[in-house]
């Protein structure tokens, strides 16, 4: 009988600290041996069964972990948004407002991650929470494309949290390194690509970066001519007219898109290089993760 | 004798706090949720109320098998469970559910214009109509949502006459579905003007002049797509044959090319009359059901 004692256990009754802290016990018993959804009944059960909002802050904290754990990040948003902040202490703010900004970094949500982290620099007093939240911040801003700001916000971050002189040079070399204006991705502009495609065949493809592309966009295209030529030559009018042109107007056309579709794919490219670098660098820097 | 009276005694403690660790451990931790008797409706009621549905049937799913719960009880985890069903989109499983809800339970009644809205919404007419000719009303709102979606199933089975026949007793002053029942007539008009065309005559439009029987389907864009290229295939072999002979290599190569997109043409003229008609028609059903749901939603709030 002793199995019975459960997660439901206190249903129907007012719950006491004790009850709490027990039912706290078991979620976190079934977290650790990865039964989330389970987990995740629990916590919210306690969401449910306390009155004090702290109490709920931190079983909803800990059910959205149980959502970021079985990948689903946008049930996280979710469950995160119950979450209600009056009289709250910095560091719930913090964490709630921490796990709200992963859930969305990783749903590429990046403008509500954003506004989670904004909103936790404002709202919150203590320096130290405001400033682990720094990593994260750096994540988004790279994802929004706001290299700069990145660079600022993981500059600060390594300046609050390193004390050794020496070692926050190096850092700060570092970074300067990583965010040279030489490393930072270029991007180029996918309509102008459609433009250069438009005026000159295979000059788009090239802009792109892609130069055999352009090579064998353009030569297609001039094989749609050398048919509509040749055909008018051999006196096929009608067929060099309709079927050249047509194979012409097909690659012209197809060319166009494709330019534009090249860029788009070359930014891609740079910006997951670029992003995933610096992921790599915030994760394997001793220094800066603290060990 | 005493000794083994201890080592048994021992053994069974240390077999029970096992069985608590690896009940605790095990993936059959499930069981220890659903083993539990005690079920606080009101925590299912808020699961479901912050969209944790899948929670919410993980809880109710040993207990809907439970025959030992009082009937209220059952046809709450019923309903509890249909409704979870409904917000998953389910609604095969969801109608299950709310089959079985008893009359007398608070939640019969909403129960009931559900299920005739699921079954119509998955064109189940005959079910929704059986159900809704067996489903008696008193409440002057609720008498005519019934009339609503009595005339709605109606009309989705191009009833006309029961259609007219049920419309012509709605009250128009009910504030609920005023707005609606007015709107199903626009509906049906939608319906008239979705004509059934015919195929045989698509494909004759198409054999005659290319791309002509798709802009009789209702394709009018994809005509013009359809044309072109039979054109410019007909015209090159045309020029082939005026050129080079009917035995010319162009000629064959160009004919070929044309004969495959005239067919090709034909064929899908013919096919685009049942696709443009079905696709028109999910429009409405869709529009229809969406108008349909919104008193639903208006009565019983949520």
């Amino acid at each position: 009988m002793l199995c019975l004692i459960c997660i439901f256990r206190f249903v129907g009754y007012s719950a006491t600290e004790a009850d709490i802290n027990q039912l706290f016990k078991r979620a976190d018993s079934l977290f650790q041996v990865k039964q989330y959804q389970l987990a995740g009944i629990g916590y919210d059960q306690i969401a449910y069964l306390s009155g004090e909002n702290i109490i709920k802050t931190k079983a909803l904290i800990k059910k959205a972990d149980c959502y970021l754990m079985r990948k689903e990040f946008a049930k996280a948003e979710v469950v995160l948004s119950r979450v209600y902040y009056a009289d709250l202490s910095d560091s719930l703010v913090y964490l709630s407002r921490y796990k709200t900004a992963l859930a969305s970094y990783l749903n590429s949500n990046f403008g509500e991650a954003e506004s989670q982290v904004i909103q936790a620099k404002s709202l919150i007093g203590d320096t130290n929470l405001v400033y682990n939240i720094y990593p994260l911040y750096v994540l988004i801003l790279n994802e929004s494309k706001k290299y700069a700001e990145a660079k600022v916000a993981l500059s600060a971050y390594a300046n609050y949290f390193i004390d050794d002189t020496m070692q926050l040079m190096k850092v700060q070399e570092e970074i300067d390194l990583i965010y040279h204006s030489s490393k930072i991705p270029f991007l180029k502009n996918p309509e102008k690509a459609k433009k250069l495609s438009m005026i000159l065949p295979g000059v788009g493809q090239l802009y792109a970066g892609y130069f055999w592309e352009g090579a064998l966009n353009v030569t297609l295209q001039l094989a749609g001519l050398g048919f509509t030529g040749l055909c008018i030559w051999q006196k096929y009018y009608f067929t060099g007219a309709f079927v050249g042109f047509s194979i012409f107007q097909k690659f012209y056309g197809g060319g166009i898109n494709r330019a534009q579709f090249l860029v788009e794919k070359r930014n891609h490219i740079k910006t997951r290089t670029f992003n995933d670098n610096v992921k790599k660098y915030l994760l394997d820097n001793k220094v800066l993760n603290g060990g | 004798m005493g000794i083994n009276r201890t080592i048994l005694l021992l053994l069974i403690l240390v077999s029970i706090s096992l069985s608590v660790n690896l009940n605790a451990q095990t993936p059959d931790s499930l069981l220890i949720a659903s083993d539990f008797k005690k079920l606080d409706l009101a925590f299912i009621d808020f699961l479901i109320n912050n969209q944790e549905h899948e929670d919410a049937l993980l809880i109710l799913k040993e207990r809907v098998i439970d025959k030992s719960y009082q009937n209220s009880q059952l046809d709450s985890i019923y309903f509890y469970t249909a409704w979870a069903f409904y917000n998953l989109k389910s609604l095969d499983s969801s109608i299950i559910y709310f089959e079985k809800i008893k009359i007398g339970s608070p939640f019969y009644i909403k129960s009931k214009f559900y299920e005739h809205f699921e079954h119509m919404y998955l064109k189940q007419y005959a079910q929704a109509d059986v159900k809704l000719a067996q489903f008696k009303v008193d409440d002057s709102t609720l008498v005519e949502l019934k009339k609503f979606q009595q005339a709605t199933s109606a009309l989705m089975q191009r009833d006309f006459l029961k259609f007219e026949t049920i419309g012509n007793s709605f009250t128009y002053n009910n504030f609920s579905s005023a707005e609606e029942q007015k709107a199903l007539y626009k509906r049906k008009e939608e319906i008239l003007k979705n004509k059934r065309k015919s195929p045989l005559l698509a494909g004759l439009m198409s054999a005659v002049i290319p791309g002509t029987g798709k802009f009789y389907a209702g394709y009018r864009g994809q005509a013009i797509s359809a044309m072109v290229p039979t054109f410019i295939f007909a015209a090159a072999a045309a020029e082939s044959y005026y050129r080079a002979g009917p035995k010319s290599a162009q000629f064959i190569t160009a004919a070929s090319l044309f004969g495959i997109f005239y067919v090709g043409n034909i064929w899908g003229s013919v096919l685009s009359v049942k696709t443009f008609y079905e696709l028109r028609n999910n429009e409405i059903h869709n529009n229809v059901m969406l108008d349909l749901h919104i008193p639903l939603r208006r009565i019983f709030s949520n």
